[in-house]
């Protein structure tokens, strides 16, 4: 088992790695606010012309603070970045460098993508989420962000488990791409990323905050600005959990087989 | 002389589609896989549009069924967009130095790279995008067959235009940073942008994306004429525009390949 240096030092090269590409980051991030703004443009026309204060109860700066929050979530949610190395892992046959490494392979993919994740959040979604609170006058109660910090860790894990089954997919497809790009469509559709959750039917809404698509964005959002109450949002902690737990059952018994079938691919 | 070279040029583009299909078709789950990622983007317009409708009386001056035939068209125009281009595979081919090849070729290099740095994939758009409009258009009703039939054509020449806006700043993000992996994000910023009347943008917002970003060209002018938005002298102005834009965004793209370097290979 490899000492805890060894992990702290892989961190700190692929931390300094991504720190490179700052002009990436700064981009990705100017266009990830743009989508949100494009929302924001289209629903105070809505507002604007229905004249009405509210519409299906929630206001024009709700549904602002909706959509500004959501591209702060996205940052993190919106796309299982363990792939970006894995599917080029499988396919190149670098896969058999990692393997013979004296650390787990998950945990080396972990070391690669957190520091993606830990930048992102840093200087994406915190200074937006930040932002809102503080020019949107928000009151949001300690138990509300601690609530919200549980969902997003929830949510991290759920995109990167099922990046991480996405991936391992990538022995047997030739490209997996297309299937994760489709998920993250997905996600964001019936997860609340292009309408909020609370527009549609009841039924539908209900039915889609039992699955881990709401999890991605809607509940973690609707948390923070307590649009959710506490105890609704206490029980998709656990909702969420299971869900994890299912997937990671799901990603390990995934990856017993396809590290039996690893030996035919690569070179 | 000229029409014998625009004749060459379509065999060649047509030469190359049959084959890009027959590689795309290889792997066939992966097809399916990405035709469905593209339909996701006429799925988002239309549960986002249907939802706004859904709970209010939706965006001054436009119908719900109006509203998606816009989103329609302007999903379509980005499908076709990608279809001929795709800046990532421009630019690698640039990097790689396949590009090079190209230039070797008795073909216009616009011409090739619009016959092979598009993605096949984004035919699902432009079909579920054709199906949107279609069941938009039977429900709306009321539309002539001229405003129609220019709006076709008022449609073709602003994806043209938004087309060679593409190629021209694919071209000049290689020369000057070797990279454009942000002209993607500026796509797709400017297909969730076109679905929805430009107005809402303010003034500034609106002649931003008709001749910065030409994407209203493409979609919500030919949109607005179908519905009898605008009037027909207009129209003439915007197709000049477009034409305009085509041949602009056409000579700085052959210019700027003066500065091409290849990458390597």
């Amino acid at each position: 088992m490899a000492d805890v240096g060894a992990y702290a030092a892989a961190f700190k090269v692929n931390f300094k790695n991504m720190l490179a590409y700052k002009t990436d980051i700064a981009l990705d991030l100017t266009f990830t606010i743009l989508s949100s703004l494009i929302f924001v443009f289209v629903w105070a026309a809505v507002y604007y012309f229905s004249g009405a204060g509210t519409l299906d109860g929630f206001s024009l700066n709700g549904i602002i603070a909706y959509f500004i929050v959501l591209a702060g979530i996205s940052e993190v949610t919106g796309w299982p970045k363990i792939i970006n190395n894995m599917e080029e892992d499988m396919k190149e046959g670098g896969i058999a460098r990692f393997l013979i490494r004296p650390m787990n392979y998950t945990t080396q993919l972990l070391l690669e993508s957190l520091p993606v994740d830990i930048v992102f959040f840093t200087f994406g979604s915190l200074p937006i989420i930040v932002g809102v609170v503080a020019f949107g006058h928000l009151s949001v109660t300690p138990s509300a962000l601690a609530l919200f910090a549980a969902l997003m860790v929830i949510a991290y894990l759920m995109i990167n488990i099922i990046g991480f089954i996405i991936g391992s997919m990538a022995v047997y497809l030739t490209s997996v791409w297309g299937v994760a790009n489709a998920v993250t469509w997905l996600f964001s559709l019936a997860g609340g990323g292009v309408v909020p959750l609370f527009f549609l039917p009841d039924n539908i809404a209900r039915l889609l905050m039992l699955t881990p698509f709401a999890f991605m964005y809607y509940i973690p959002d609707t948390t923070l600005l307590g649009i959710m109450p506490a105890s609704a949002a206490l029980q998709s902690v656990m909702i969420g959990t299971l869900w994890v737990i299912a997937f990671a059952i799901m990603a390990s018994l995934l990856w017993r087989k396809v590290k039996r079938d690893i030996n035919s691919v690569g070179g | 002389m000229m029409l014998q070279s625009i004749r060459k040029n379509l065999k060649m583009f047509a030469v190359s589609q049959r084959y890009t299909w027959l590689s795309f078709l290889i792997y066939r789950g992966q097809a399916l896989s990405w035709a469905v990622v593209w339909m996701f983007s006429t799925a988002a317009s239309f549960v986002s549009i249907s939802v706004i409708y859904g709970v209010s009386p939706g965006i001054a001056g436009w119908s719900y069924y109006q509203m998606l035939a816009l989103a329609a068209l302007s999903n379509m125009a980005i499908g076709i967009v990608s279809y001929l281009i795709r800046p990532w595979d421009l630019i690698m081919l640039m990097r790689n130095g396949v590009f090079d090849q190209f230039l070797t070729k008795p073909y216009d290099p616009i011409a090739l790279i619009l016959s092979r740095s598009g993605t096949r994939a984004s035919i699902g758009g432009v079909i579920s995008s054709l199906a949107m409009l279609a069941y938009a258009l039977a429900n709306q009703g009321g539309i002539s067959m001229p405003a129609f039939m220019t709006a076709v054509l008022l449609f073709a020449l602003g994806t043209a235009a938004l087309t060679m806006f593409i190629v021209t700043i694919s071209i000049l993000s290689y020369v000057l940073f070797k990279s454009g992996n942000y002209i993607q994000w500026l796509i797709n910023i400017a297909g969730t942008t076109s679905n929805y009347p430009l107005q809402i943008y303010s003034i500034a917002g609106t002649v931003l994306l008709t001749v910065g970003l030409p994407v209203g060209l493409a979609a919500f002018y030919p949109a607005e004429l179908m519905f009898a938005k605008i009037s027909y002298p207009f129209t003439l102005g915007m197709a000049a525009l477009s034409i305009a834009l085509i041949m602009t965004f056409y000579r700085a793209s052959t210019y700027l390949l003066r500065f091409y370097t290849g990458g390597g290979g």
